[in-house]
């Protein structure tokens, strides 16, 4: 089976990708397609023993019969995205100063100046670049809709625009012939140029907010090798990653990261395996044992043999995961473009309705005040603020998040933190502080604590083992001053064995103790989970230490309320069982799932998901990745890692997980607003139809006077701004 | 004059010793230092040691220092 990848170009919503997912799934030689939005990429698997040349140039040219165009990969333009944001940014200028000038010709105050013909044609003159350059991507979109039936915001623009165009062009250009016909003298261009205008406004602020998704893959690309040490009969030499085979040798040195999966057939050494499990304490690696590519070797040099390469090895699957996860989440369908949806096709029947209505009861010359009636609905139901609608909030609600620490990668980011049903957090680095510390000490009575504390640092900070550094860094936290011992011998695998002020010490696990005859003291009771230094003095076994990863002070409060909202909390780590257990019991967090690989930690969102439940995910390292692109909403600590926080929607700066909830509190706020906000942007047009299908005039009433529809748009821009700085009274 | 005798892994032949001894040649502290290549030992002298410096510059060439002792 064949499948094709392209680049698509002009898709500016979810639904346009839909739209080429429908449309291209109906080509007999499709097996599936699947467009992502923002990737703007589609990868389409062709049926069994399909040629891929020739239905290539099919699939592209349904693609731009739908008014896109797809690219093959190798052809692929880079787009900067900054050099879109500014070329929206001009159009608005642009439009604006054409827009001020088509306001003075025709409202004031060069209001029929120099004569009513010429004032016209000025106009005419002054509209065109708006509506046929800056404006086309409506217009285009308005045929789209004409061809295939899809529509969006964008169509709803062409439309007004279109029909005001067109209407106030014929006047100008035959207008003796046009008020023959009965068609009420009126032009319609400034209405043209300020809801094109508006438009761009809000399209600057939505791109601002825009990031560009790729930034996880390249992330994931970096944590690969490029070259390997290979090891032959004759020597040591460096070749690329990508021509290591099944069974080659290979060296990893101190400091590199192992460049495909294997097992270790010479060395000993601590390597970070956090890519994995997601805990930053090394984990011993000696002969036999598996290592993966992407972790690091933090010890000694270690030969290793491949025992999988290229697409199969753990790191690539990571990243396979993660970049089918991003292609086959369905972006989800903004609420302006699905308020849209409904309201461009009854626009379309109100307007008809009015031409009807005319046409067979209103006064003669029909043809003219029907037309003229048809184009007043058309205009006025174009409303302009409707693209400020949810950019305007979602600029004040990005600018208020950021100032607290919460960085959101994009406005749809904050429609995506309503109805979570499920939230899956990662223990460490996130409930967790992620570093090893100092979670519990019990002493002999017969001890001084700030004493002995102050021994076994001075012992410890000649340890390179990661639990040493955690009471080296407890008795530096308590400005203990430290001195050396007079003897310091490592015993492999067990622990240290010292001599401090005269006093003979061991500190160790448990073996070094029985090895040493010493019996455990019974009365040194611990509670918390962790690693447990035990220390000996003059041979009696005096005091327990527990090293273990503090729970974060906000964790539990945070847990708490997540689950008074009616969350359902889970706990998802790559660590094992009774530490989870523990961390779990003691937040209160609902379910707890232990040795869970990356890829497990994604399925099981994935099953939640298809339970029909919403899920969102909060996590710090590269395991969390393929989970953070599964959610439905994403959340990384700033404390993390690069590739966790550029795979989701939304970096809380400082590692606190209280933000988890104010953004939430903050999505829920914002939406709210947008709601209210599209509410406003229509009601005044809403309210004004009738009146421009003229229904005020068998009772003697005007038709519409054209001012109505400049009021209307000024109205429900200004409310929908103000509306919008409201969402900075939403205290985080 | 302090002592102390430093047990370090990886130390094969006289290459090595050398290696050692010329980490701390030009050291302000440290007055003598004996690599015993047999006994995988390294013995240094001087007024003022630093355990914990002297274990350092070992192992940043690359052993590794299993016990200290203060003679």
């Amino acid at each position: 089976m064949e499948k094709i990848d392209l680049k698509i170009e002009g898709m500016s919503c979810a639904s346009c990708a839909s739209s080429i997912e429908r449309e291209t799934a109906k080509l007999p030689f499709i097996q599936s397609s699947q467009v992502n939005y923002a990737m703007e990429t589609g990868s389409f698997v062709l049926k069994e023993g399909i040629e891929s040349k020739a239905s290539l140039l099919k699939i592209e040219e349904v693609i731009s019969e739908l008014g896109f165009k797809g690219l093959e990969k190798t052809q692929e333009k880079p787009v900067d995205n900054k050099e879109k944001e500014k070329d929206n940014f001009y159009k608005f200028v642009i439009s604006l100063i054409l827009s001020l000038a088509l306001f003075s010709l025709a409202m004031w105050p060069l209001m029929g100046w120099p004569s009513q013909k010429v004032n016209w044609y000025l106009q005419l003159l002054i509209c065109a670049p708006i509506y046929f350059w800056i404006g086309w991507k409506f217009q285009a979109s308005l045929i789209r809709f004409l061809k295939t039936g899809h529509s969006n915001m964008n169509t709803l623009v062409g439309l007004g625009t279109t029909a005001a165009f067109l209407y106030s062009t014929l006047l100008t250009l035959a207008t003796e012939k046009a008020i023959s016909w009965g068609l009420v003298p009126t032009v319609y261009f400034e209405a043209v140029g300020f809801i094109i205008c508006f438009i761009y406004l809000g399209q600057y602020f939505e791109d601002k907010a825009k990031k560009k998704t790729k930034e996880a893959l390249n992330s994931l690309f970096k944590l690969t090798e490029k070259k390997a040490l290979l090891i032959k009969d004759d020597g040591v030499v460096e070749v690329a990653v990508s021509l290591l085979q099944v069974g080659d040798i290979i060296r990893v040195k101190s400091g590199a990261s192992f460049p495909v999966d294997g097992t270790v057939i010479k060395g000993m050494s601590s390597v970070d395996e956090s890519m994995v499990t997601g805990e930053s304490i090394p984990v011993l690696k000696q002969l036999g044992d598996q290592v993966i590519a992407g972790t690091i070797n933090g010890g000694s040099p270690i030969d290793f043999k491949a025992k999988k390469v290229g697409s199969n090895t753990f790191l690539s699957q990571i990243i396979h995961y993660v970049e089918e996860a991003q292609n086959s989440k369905p972006e989800i369908q903004k609420y302006a473009d699905r308020i849209s949806a409904v309201f461009v096709p009854s626009v379309i029947v109100i307007a008809l309705l009015t031409f009807l209505a005319w046409f067979f009861m209103g006064p003669e010359p029909v043809w003219g005040t029907s037309v003229s009636n048809l184009i007043a609905v058309l205009v006025i139901a174009c409303p302009c603020a409707l693209g400020l609608a949810t950019p305007t909030a979602v600029v004040v609600a990005t600018g208020n998040a950021s100032l607290k620490g919460i960085l959101i990668s994009g406005g749809e980011v904050l429609e995506k933190a309503n109805n979570i049903d499920v939230i899956v957090f990662d223990k460490t680095g996130t409930v967790t502080v992620g570093k090893p510390s100092v979670i519990e000490e019990v002493y002999d009575t017969s001890i001084i604590r700030n004493d002995l504390l102050r021994a076994v640092a001075s012992i410890e900070q000649f340890s390179e083992h990661p639990l040493s550094k955690a009471v080296v860094h407890l008795a530096e936290k308590e400005s203990l001053v430290l001195d050396e011992p007079d003897l310091f011998e490592t015993v492999k695998g067990k622990g240290i064995k010292a001599e401090f002020e005269e006093n003979e010490f061991l500190l160790g696990n448990e073996n070094l103790l029985t090895d040493n005859n010493i019996e455990l003291n019974k009365s040194l009771a611990i509670i918390e989970v962790g690693s447990l230094i035990y220390v000996a003095k003059e041979g009696k076994h005096v005091a327990t230490l527990v090293i273990g990863d503090d729970i974060k002070e906000e964790s539990l409060a945070t847990i708490n309320e997540m689950r008074e909202r009616g969350i359902t909390t889970w706990m998802i780590t790559g660590d094992n069982q009774s530490v989870a257990d523990h961390v779990g019991k003691k937040l209160g967090i609902d379910h707890v799932l232990a040795h869970a690989l990356p890829v497990t930690k994604a399925e099981k969102i994935k099953e939640f998901q298809s339970q029909g439940l919403r899920v969102a995910m909060v996590g710090d390292g590269v395991n969390d990745a393929p989970a953070l692109a599964q959610a439905d909403l994403s959340m990384a600590m700033g404390t993390g890692t690069d590739v966790a926080m550029s795979t989701a929607d939304v970096t809380l700066v400082h590692g606190d997980l209280k933000r988890a909830l104010d953004f939430l509190r903050l999505g829920e706020g914002t939406m709210t607003i947008i709601k209210q906000n599209l509410f406003l942007s229509l009601v005044y047009n809403s309210v004004l139809i009738p009146i421009a299908a003229g229904l005020l005039v068998p009772f003697g009433g005007p038709m519409m006077p054209p001012v109505l529809a400049s009021i209307a748009m000024a109205l429900s821009s200004v409310s929908v701004v103000s509306n919008s700085l409201r969402i900075k009274n939403i205290r985080l | 004059m302090k002592t102390m005798i430093f047990k370090v892994e990886g130390i094969k032949c006289g290459g090595c010793a050398g290696k050692i001894k010329g980490a701390f040649e030009g050291s302000q502290e440290v007055n003598s230092v004996e690599v015993s290549v047999d006994d995988k030992e390294v013995t240094v002298m001087g007024e003022k040691l630093s355990g914990m410096g002297i274990k350092k510059s070992i192992e940043e060439l690359g052993f590794e220092v299993l016990s200290m002792k203060k003679a």
